[in-house]
C-alpha cells in the first residue's frame, strides 16, 4: 500500500492528474484508517487544489477538514491545518480571500503543533497577513510582533532567514538602520538558500552601511563577503570597487588580493 | 444527325465530364487518405517507431547551425542507452515559435520537453515544477567529482537560470551560457579601415565605421559597417545604455538594494530626483545610440536577427553584435570566406565622447544559464522526459553536445570549444540597473517611450549639416517627446506598480508538496 501510495505521489508530482487520482483514490479506498489512508486524503487535497482545469478546491477542503476531524494524530494532520490556512489565504477567481479564518487556522496550527515544521510557516504566514498592509501601522507593529516572539521561541526553525529579513525591512521602513542591519545579519547566520538572494542581501547590507550608518568596517565587510564568499554576481565587480573604497575612507589597509580577483 | 441526336451527345459528353470531375475528386481523396494513413502508421512513423516504444518529443526554435544535429547525436546515444526509447526533436522557425507552442499547449498536444520563452501564467498553467527533481543528484554524473550532489549544483550558476522568483520553484532546466560580442569580417576592416586588431575603445570602433562607410561611399559597394537589424540593434542599444544609466542608480536606488524597480523609477522621475531632459546619462546613451545607427543597414528596424547574419555573411556588412547563440551559424555560413575577428564591446577612454558616462561595460559575472527547456503537463512518459534532460545536461554529454552546438556548456568542470575563447564572460564592469534591456515603469511609459525610441533612431540626418549640432537638437525633441507621455502617464503606472506590489504574495499559487521538512541548506 505505501509503494501505491509513493506511486500516486509520484503522478501528482508530474501532474499527472488522472492517473494520480485513479492511484491515491485506490488507496483512499483500500487503506485501513491510519497514516497511509490520510496521506492519501492529503494528496488528494493538493490535487484537486491545484490540477488545471478540473480544480475543486471544496473537494480539497472537505478532504482536509476530514482529516483534521478524523485522523488528528496523523503527520499529516498539521500539513492539513496549515493547507486549509493557505486556500482561505488564496484567493481564486470565483471567491474572495478570507483573510480572518486564514489567520485561525495559521493559530490553531501554531497552537496545536509547537516544533512542527508546519508551525514555522503558519507563523511566517500569519505575520505576513499583518506585514503586507503597509500602510497600516499597528498591523505592521503587529505582525513583526508575531515573528519576533517566534523567532525567540524557535531560533533555528527553517523559514528563520525569511522571517528575519522581514523584520530587517519593517526597521528599513521605520529608517532604523542600525536595528535593521542586526536582523539582516542574524538572517544571514541563520542560513539563506539562495546564492542569488545572499548576493542581493549582502550588496544591500554594504549600501546601508555605507551610506545610511557610514560605518565603512562594517561595509567593507558585506561587500567583501559578497566578492569573496559568491563571486558569481553581476554585483561582483562593484562591489569590489566599493569595499577598496570604504577601505580607504575607513582607514583600513587595502587587501592584496582583492585587486587581484 | 439529328438535332435530337446532337442533343444526345451533349447530354452524354456532360455526363462523362460530371462523373470525370467526381472520379478526380475521388481520387485524390484516396490519395490523401493514403498519404496521411502512410504517414501516420507506415514505416518511418511515430506509431511504427512507438509501437513497442516509449516516445519523447521536444521542441525548440534553435536553427542555428550544428543545433540540429548536436541535438540528434545526444539523442541517439540516449536510445542506446535506452532501447525502449526514442527521442524526437521538432524544430519550429523563431518568428512562429510562439504561436506554435501556445497552440500546441491549449490543445494538449504539446510535445513533452518544450523550450521556454515566456514564463508566469504560462509556466503555471502548463508546466511541471522540477524543484524536487533538482535537489536530486544526475546519475549521469555518477564516476565524477558531480557525482551525488544535487542536480542544481552540478551547474555553473546553481541552475538559477531555470528558477523563477515569482513562483519560487524551478521550472526551466538549462542546456547552455551565452555572451554576447562583435565578430568582425577581418579582411574588411583591413581594407576599408586599415585595422588588423580589434579597436581598443569606443572612439576607436566609431572611427573604424565611419572609415568603412567612407570606402562604400566613394567605391559604391553595398557595404555597411554593422548588420542591422530590430533584434542586433537592441543588443548594442542594451549593452550601452544599461552601462550609461548605471550612474543613475545613486538617484534612484530608494531601499539600496541595488537594482532598480518600476516604482523607484516612477517615483524619481514624478518628485524630480531625475528630469529626463536635462540628465546627462540620458543623453550620453541616447546620442551613443543615434551615433551607431548610422552605421546600420538603412531599414534595419524591420529586418530580422537572421537577415542581419546573413548580411555579414555574405560580406555585406563588416560586423555584426550577437551572441554566442548565433556563433556556429555564422561560422558555417562564412565557410572560411574571410577571417573572423571577435571582441567585446568598446567603451570611451579618459578624453573620449561618452566617457564621463560610461567608464565601464556589463559584467558577465552574474549571467545565468538559459537554453532552457520545460516539461510539459501532458508528457506521457514525464519521468522518461527528464531522465533525457539529465542525460544532456551531465558533464560529459553536455560537453559534447556544446561544442557541437559551438556554445557554452552549462555544467561545472565541462570544457568550452576552443573557438569560443574570445567569449569567455569577463567579471569587470558594472551591472544594468534596469534589468535586462531598457527602462522599467509602467506599461504606458515604456510603451510610449518605445515609440518614440523607434522614430529617434530611425530619422536620417539631413544632407550638408553639422552633425553634433543636429544631433543635439533631435535629441532635444525626442527627450521632450518623451516627458511629455511620460508626465501623463506616470499616475496611472505608479497606481499600476502600487497595486501589483503590494497584492499579498499569498495570492500566488504554490503546488501542494510531499509533507517533509525542506533543507535550510546554504546553496
Amino acid at each position: 500500500m505505501r509503494a501505491m501510495l509513493n506511486e500516486g505521489w509520484q503522478e501528482l508530482h508530474f501532474a499527472n492528474w488522472p492517473k494520480a487520482q485513479e492511484v491515491l483514490e485506490a488507496v483512499r479506498k483500500k487503506a485501513d484508517k491510519g497514516e497511509i489512508k490520510s496521506e492519501a486524503m492529503f494528496a488528494l487535497a493538493g490535487l484537486w487544489q491545484i490540477r488545471q482545469p478540473g480544480g475543486n478546491v471544496q473537494e480539497a477542503k472537505l478532504l482536509l477538514s476530514e482529516i483534521i476531524g478524523e485522523y488528528a494524530d496523523a503527520p499529516v494532520a498539521p500539513w492539513a491545518y496549515l493547507a486549509l490556512g493557505r486556500i482561505a489565504d488564496t484567493p481564486e477567481y470565483e471567491r474572495d480571500r478570507d483573510i480572518k479564518e486564514a489567520r485561525r487556522l495559521y493559530e490553531e496550527t501554531i497552537k496545536l503543533f509547537p516544533g512542527h515544521p508546519a508551525t514555522d510557516e503558519a507563523a511566517l504566514r500569519l505575520g505576513l497577513t499583518y506585514l503586507e498592509k503597509v500602510d497600516d501601522q499597528p498591523s505592521q507593529d503587529q505582525g513583526a510582533e508575531i515573528l519576533e516572539k517566534y523567532i525567540a521561541a524557535r531560533p533555528k526553525n527553517y523559514l528563520a532567514p525569511a522571517m528575519l529579513i522581514l523584520l530587517g525591512n519593517c526597521c528599513e521602513r521605520e529608517a532604523e538602520w542600525r536595528r535593521a542591519v542586526e536582523w539582516w545579519t542574524r538572517a544571514d547566520e541563520a542560513g539563506i538558500p539562495g546564492l542569488a538572494d545572499r548576493a542581493t542581501l549582502y550588496y544591500k547590507l554594504g549600501q546601508v552601511c555605507e551610506i545610511r550608518l557610514k560605518d565603512y568596517p562594517l561595509a567593507v565587510k558585506w561587500y567583501e563577503k559578497l566578492v569573496y564568499d559568491i563571486k558569481r554576481d553581476g554585483k561582483f565587480f562593484v562591489s569590489k570597487l566599493a569595499a577598496e573604497r570604504c577601505r580607504k575612507l575607513a582607514g583600513m589597509p587595502p587587501r592584496d588580493d582583492l585587486s587581484e580577483l | 444527325m439529328t438535332a435530337i441526336d446532337l442533343e444526345r451527345r451533349q447530354q452524354r459528353s456532360e455526363r462523362i465530364r460530371n462523373w470525370l470531375g467526381l472520379a478526380i475528386l475521388g481520387g485524390a481523396l484516396a490519395w490523401a487518405v493514403v498519404v496521411v494513413a502512410v504517414r501516420s502508421f507506415g514505416p518511418g512513423s511515430d506509431f511504427s517507431l512507438t509501437q513497442d516504444k516509449k516516445l519523447i518529443r521536444l521542441v525548440h526554435w534553435q536553427l542555428e547551425g550544428g543545433y540540429v544535429d548536436g541535438m540528434n547525436k545526444a539523442m541517439r546515444d540516449y536510445e542506446k542507452l535506452h532501447p525502449d526509447v526514442v527521442v524526437q526533436q521538432i524544430d519550429i522557425h523563431e518568428r512562429a515559435y510562439t504561436q506554435w507552442v501556445q497552440t500546441q499547449l491549449i490543445g494538449r498536444t504539446a510535445p513533452d520537453l518544450i523550450e521556454l520563452r515566456f514564463g508566469g501564467n504560462l509556466l503555471v498553467r502548463y508546466f511541471v515544477p522540477i524543484t524536487d527533481m533538482a535537489d536530486r543528484p544526475n546519475p549521469y554524473n555518477n564516476g565524477t567529482e558531480l557525482e551525488g550532489l544535487p542536480w542544481r549544483e552540478t551547474y555553473l550558476d546553481g541552475m538559477m537560470g531555470g528558477y523563477q522568483s515569482e513562483l519560487q520553484d524551478y521550472y526551466g532546466i538549462p542546456t547552455s551560457c551565452f555572451t554576447v560580442r562583435v565578430y568582425a569580417n577581418k579582411d574588411i576592416l583591413k581594407k576599408a579601415a586599415n585595422c588588423t586588431e580589434p579597436p581598443r575603445n569606443l572612439g576607436e570602433f566609431l572611427d573604424v565605421c565611419q572609415k568603412i562607410q567612407d570606402y562604400a561611399k566613394a567605391n559604391r559597394l553595398k557595404l555597411v559597417p554593422i548588420a542591422g537589424s530590430d533584434y542586433t540593434a537592441g543588443i548594442f542599444e542594451g549593452t550601452y545604455q544599461s552601462a550609461g544609466m548605471y550612474p543613475l542608480i545613486a538617484k534612484m536606488d530608494i531601499d539600496l538594494d541595488g537594482g532598480i524597480s518600476d516604482g523607484e523609477r516612477l517615483l524619481a522621475e514624478m518628485g524630480g530626483k531625475v528630469d529626463i531632459e536635462t540628465d546627462p546619462c540620458w543623453e550620453a546613451t541616447h546620442k551613443l545610440q543615434y551615433e551607431l545607427s548610422r552605421y546600420y543597414n538603412p531599414g534595419f528596424m524591420s529586418a530580422k536577427r537572421d537577415q542581419a547574419v546573413f548580411l555579414f555573411a555574405q560580406g555585406n556588412a563588416a560586423m555584426i553584435a550577437t551572441g554566442t547563440w548565433d556563433a556556429g551559424s555564422i561560422w558555417q555560413q562564412v565557410e572560411g570566406d574571410f577571417e573572423i575577428m571577435i571582441f567585446n564591446f568598446p567603451v570611451p577612454t579618459p578624453g573620449q565622447k561618452y566617457y564621463d558616462i560610461i567608464k565601464y561595460r556589463l559584467s558577465e559575472a552574474g549571467y545565468a544559464t538559459q537554453g532552457l527547456f520545460g516539461l510539459s503537463k501532458f508528457s506521457r512518459h514525464p519521468e522518461i522526459a527528464i531522465d533525457f534532460m539529465q542525460f544532456l545536461t551531465s558533464r560529459k554529454i553536455n560537453e559534447e553536445v556544446n561544442a557541437k552546438w559551438r556554445w557554452f556548456p552549462a555544467i561545472r568542470g565541462a570544457k568550452t570549444d576552443e573557438l569560443l575563447k574570445n567569449f569567455e564572460p569577463h567579471v569587470d564592469g558594472v551591472y544594468g540597473p534596469f534589468g535586462d534591456v531598457g527602462l522599467n515603469g509602467g506599461p504606458d511609459t515604456v510603451l510610449g517611450y518605445k515609440q518614440r525610441h523607434m522614430a529617434f533612431i530611425s530619422t536620417i540626418p539631413p544632407e550638408n549639416v553639422d552633425f553634433d549640432k543636429w544631433l543635439d537638437q533631435h535629441y532635444k525633441k525626442f527627450v521632450h517627446s518623451v516627458k511629455e507621455n511620460f508626465t501623463q502617464y506616470y499616475f496611472s503606472d505608479f497606481e499600476t506598480y502600487w497595486r501589483n506590489s503590494t497584492r499579498p504574495a499569498s495570492r500566488r499559487r504554490r503546488p501542494s508538496r510531499r509533507p517533509a521538512p525542506r533543507r535550510c541548506a546554504r546553496g
